[in-house]
């Protein structure tokens, strides 16, 4: 595949990121919330377009980091839509809850939640999560009455990706790869033919793997260890909307 | 010349030293952000270890964003510690229940 039609694949991310450094810039600049509402609108609407243009090519891009194929195309224009709506329905808020970042950072969350579902390797799939996770702080702490739940849900992310993170490394030592699909095929391989030693390094890996991202999400048992001790959210946005708001 | 198993008990040495950093300075948020930076190099140190040993520069280019990453999330974090502490005039880890349920 070229990089030139790799470029295409990716236009409407391309779009996305564009609108929200810009936005980021307007808002910084003019320092006026509403006004710059018109800039994720406008790349919001120009991502579905580009997405629904190119539907029906399928395959490996960027050298195997990003997949692309019908489901994940639904799934993004799905994602697209619900963020139009999302950034419709914020524009609403209240005026000391609009602040001139807003828009620029929910344009980051939502490229975050993009570049996770097409996420083909360990890179792309940390970047998305972490796009995901840095606006979501920033978020959280725009308002100062929440700037400790911010504080909570940085101090949990952060244990969580490092977590992620070290049991990635040992995927990666014994697999010898960062691309999903031959991690899973040397993990098939690992489990048949390969040595205890081997196997247990990879379970060791994984299972860090698993505990990281239930620590990033404080499900149970990890929500007894994590900071704030919740009891039982599925999400920290969950934790978040149903105390803070 | 240094062999994998040794770079690999550094990393897990050091990945020890972050959680107990963690575990025991629950009063104190600077320390608890140094420890998880701690964990971050632990990760960052095998990457590059298994990568040697394969002979391989995929790792290597992963740790690269994952410096690039930390260092975003420790502004960000250190910016909000800022604000914390202008609000409640303390960094203590133990005043932080505001999610919890």
């Amino acid at each position: 595949m070229s990089f030139e039609m790799s470029l295409m694949i990716v236009a409407p991310q391309m779009v996305v990121l564009g609108g929200a450094c810009f936005a980021l810039i307007v808002g910084g600049a003019f320092n006026s919330s509403l006004s710059s509402v018109k800039v994720p609108l406008v790349s919001l609407v120009a991502a579905i377009l580009l997405s629904i243009l190119n539907l029906g090519e399928d395959g490996v891009f960027f050298n195997g980091h990003l997949y692309k194929d019908d489901a994940r195309d639904a799934i993004n224009v799905l994602v697209y839509s619900v963020g139009l709506i999302w950034i419709l329905y914020s524009s609403e808020l209240s005026e000391s809850d609009l602040k001139a970042e807003l828009w620029g950072l929910k344009l980051f969350l939502i490229l975050g939640i993009i570049v996770t579902v097409g996420a083909a390797s360990f890179v792309t799939a940390f970047m998305g999560l972490e796009l995901i996770a840095l606006p979501m702080y920033t978020i959280t702490a725009l308002n100062s009455v929440r700037v400790k739940s911010a504080i909570e849900c940085l101090i949990n992310g952060l244990i969580g990706m490092s977590v992620i993170l070290y049991g990635m490394s040992f995927v990666y030592g014994v697999t010898g790869s960062i691309y999903f699909s031959q991690v899973y095929e040397q993990i098939n391989f690992v489990m048949v033919d390969s040595s205890v030693r081997s196997q247990l390094t990879l379970l060791f890996g994984l299972v860090m793997v698993g505990i990281g991202l239930s620590f990033k999400i404080s499900s149970l048992p990890f929500n007894l260890v994590s900071v704030s001790r919740k009891y039982l959210p599925i999400l920290i946005q969950d934790g978040y909307i149903s105390k803070e708001n | 010349m240094f062999s994998l198993s040794q770079f690999l008990t550094l990393s897990a040495l050091v990945f020890c030293t972050g959680i107990a950093g963690i575990l025991l300075s629950r009063k104190n948020l600077i320390i608890m952000l140094m420890s998880i930076e701690l964990l971050l190099l632990a990760a960052n140190m095998n990457f590059v270890a298994f990568s040697r040993y394969f002979s391989d520069v995929e790792g290597q280019v992963f740790v690269f964003f994952v410096l690039t990453v930390a260092a975003a999330e420790s502004a960000i974090g250190l910016a909000i510690l800022v604000v914390l502490f202008r609000n409640r005039r303390t960094v203590d880890a133990d005043d932080l229940n505001a999610l919890n349920g």
